[in-house]
């Protein structure tokens, strides 16, 4: 293999190109731990300020904000997997014909998020169609039962930012399910049937094991996704309590240079949660070489 | 029918409702079709009369995002087949560390980067806007072009060096063609993910720098569905335009090599 004679400097220049992209990225967290710190907030040295990570465990907010962050995470990445395995699984038994015309399903994929964004405000918000549609039916009206059954996840803008976050993310499952599943060969389930096995156990010990890994990495780009995007959430989302990345932002860019500390805190607790979910990623791509990966 | 052929239609109708509806729902209502009001052409109409900034609104975001394409194109190539080349157990590793920005939620890293492009000058700049792009969506093109150069053995390329081609001769003859298809996936995430952005752009960009989600937002913060509608179905079809377009160029490109496509 000629790799193996290739010089050992030639290896680390091969990276050089990506430097400045590593360099970015590196500056960037590193400035925001500094100033979660207290350090670098100002351009004057002489004004002190305290590091931000007492301010954010001991306040209100940040807990509300966190755990309402996660919350939407975990349902949207929840519903997103379910739906979209189902759909992958629907998909496998079309004929092929039918197949082209349900490639449909990618269209979320190439839609921007703001368009998904205003799509659901279509569909859902108060003056949309859904709304409408359930106003109209005056049996419904009767039983008091208007569209503010949209609203039952009580705080505002949640059912909302769900359903934008399933309706992007689902067909991304799919995808990654899909490929996968088109090499399963069917002729394994149709021999445990002649065999005896119940659709129960034929699903946990044929399909399950296939499909599990597709999805669960699909999964967790979906959570990442939809616990720190800002664009859904700036369009869709309430304020009180907002998603850690609206609060972190309302108080990086209208607030004075006294709150910087916290929100900068806030931050580097974001990024500690992702990187964490980024490992569990790499430890199951790993586990699967031939996959269809994201990333 | 039979029961399966049932079955198959009933998935094919609730698939076709679920992804072609939202579509038309923005079809519709950029016509001002919708429940009490008459059917207009006043989105449209506005959009034309607003040629100008619209225009330069789209103009702009098809060219950092077409740029960001050419920007990590180039800066992945030779780290991805070094990669791709590496027996080394570490690689896999590097590998991780180098796709993570992708993962990331971008406003962990974009806020630190927005105050040092404020010290270095380069808010508020299209130059700032493509840089900060490139970081957030060079991992797809990183991964596509790693996995396209482990499809191309590597005793293509001695083949070539012994016949006495150099190397860029080399690059740009024998692994060029086989990098492309993968190239054009990578680069159409790359594409879709710099063109569709909207909180980078507007962070980094400021609002001086004019893009197409820029333009859009406002429309929909203001509840102007009509407009917004019509702005998002120009959305749709400039990336559909673009990947069949690429499509044709591929294929043109492979076939006039005589490899198969």
């Amino acid at each position: 293999m000629s790799n193996r004679r290739a010089p050992c400097r030639c290896r680390v220049l091969a990276f050089l190109p990506l430097v400045p992209f590593v360099l970015l990225m590196v500056a960037g967290i590193g400035y925001t731990g500094m100033q979660s710190l207290g350090l670098l907030v100002s351009t004057r040295s002489s004004v002190a300020y305290e590091p931000g990570y007492a301010a954010i465990l001991g306040s209100a907010w940040f807990y509300r904000s966190l755990f309402y962050s996660l919350y939407i995470a975990s349902v949207s990445t929840g519903l997103a997997v379910i739906l979209g395995t189902l759909l992958a699984l629907a998909l496998r038994r079309l004929p092929d014909r039918l197949f082209t015309a349900a490639l449909v399903y990618k269209v979320p994929l190439i839609l921007p998020h703001v368009v998904i964004g205003l799509i659901v405000l279509l569909a859902f918000g108060g003056r949309g169609l859904i709304a409408r549609a359930v106003d109209a039916i005056s049996f419904w009206a009767a039983l008091g039962l208007t569209h503010r059954v949209f609203d039952l996840l009580s705080p505002p803008g949640s059912g909302a930012l769900i359903a934008a976050y399933v309706f992007k993310s689902a067909p991304f499952v799919t995808l990654l399910v899909y490929a996968v599943l088109r090499r399963f060969d069917t002729r394994q389930t149709e021999t445990a049937r002649m065999l005896g096995a119940g659709a129960f156990l034929r699903f946990r010990c044929l399909l399950f094991p296939v499909l599990w890994p597709p999805a669960a990495t699909a999964g967790v780009i979906v959570f990442l996704f939809s616990f720190g995007a800002f664009d859904l959430p700036f369009l869709l989302g309430g304020s009180r309590p907002a998603m850690l990345a609206i609060d972190v932002f309302n108080r990086y860019w209208y607030r004075d240079l006294s709150a910087r500390p916290a929100a900068m805190a806030s931050l580097i607790v974001m990024l500690a949660i992702s990187l964490a979910f980024v490992i569990v990623y790499f430890l199951l791509v790993r586990r699967q070489r031939r996959g269809v990966r994201h990333v | 029918m039979s029961r399966p052929g049932v079955l198959n239609f009933g998935v094919l109708i609730v698939v076709l409702v679920f992804f072609t509806l939202p579509v038309a729902l923005l079809v519709l209502y950029s016509l001002n079709v919708r429940y009490g009001s008459v059917p207009s052409l006043r989105a449209w109409l506005y959009l034309a009369g607003q040629y100008r900034t619209f225009g330069a609104a789209l103009v702009s975001s098809l060219a950092y995002g077409l740029s960001a394409v050419a920007l990590v194109f180039a800066a992945c190539v030779i780290p991805a087949k070094a990669i791709a080349r590496s027996s080394r157990s570490g690689t896999a590793v590097l590998e991780a560390v180098l796709l993570t920005p992708a993962l990331l939620p971008s406003i962990t890293f974009a806020i630190g980067v927005h105050q040092l492009f404020i010290r270095a000058g380069l808010v508020d700049t299209w130059l700032g806007v493509l840089l900060v792009l490139s970081f957030v969506a060079y991992p797809y093109m990183l991964r596509a072009l790693i996995a396209a150069y482990e499809s191309i053995d590597p005793a293509y390329e001695q083949c070539a060096r012994n016949l006495g081609a150099g190397m860029f001769q080399t690059f740009r003859l024998v692994e060029l063609p086989f990098l492309l298809p993968g190239a054009a996936a990578g680069g159409s995430v790359v594409f879709l993910v710099a063109f569709s952005d909207y909180f980078l752009v507007f962070l980094i960009g400021g609002g001086i720098v004019p893009a197409y989600t820029s333009y859009l937002v406002p429309f929909i913060r203001s509840a102007d569905y009509s407009i917004a509608s019509a702005l998002s179905i120009v959305f749709l079809l400039v990336p559909i335009a673009l990947f069949v377009a690429q499509d044709r160029l591929l294929t043109l490109v492979l076939r006039g090599r005589g490899m198969a496509v």
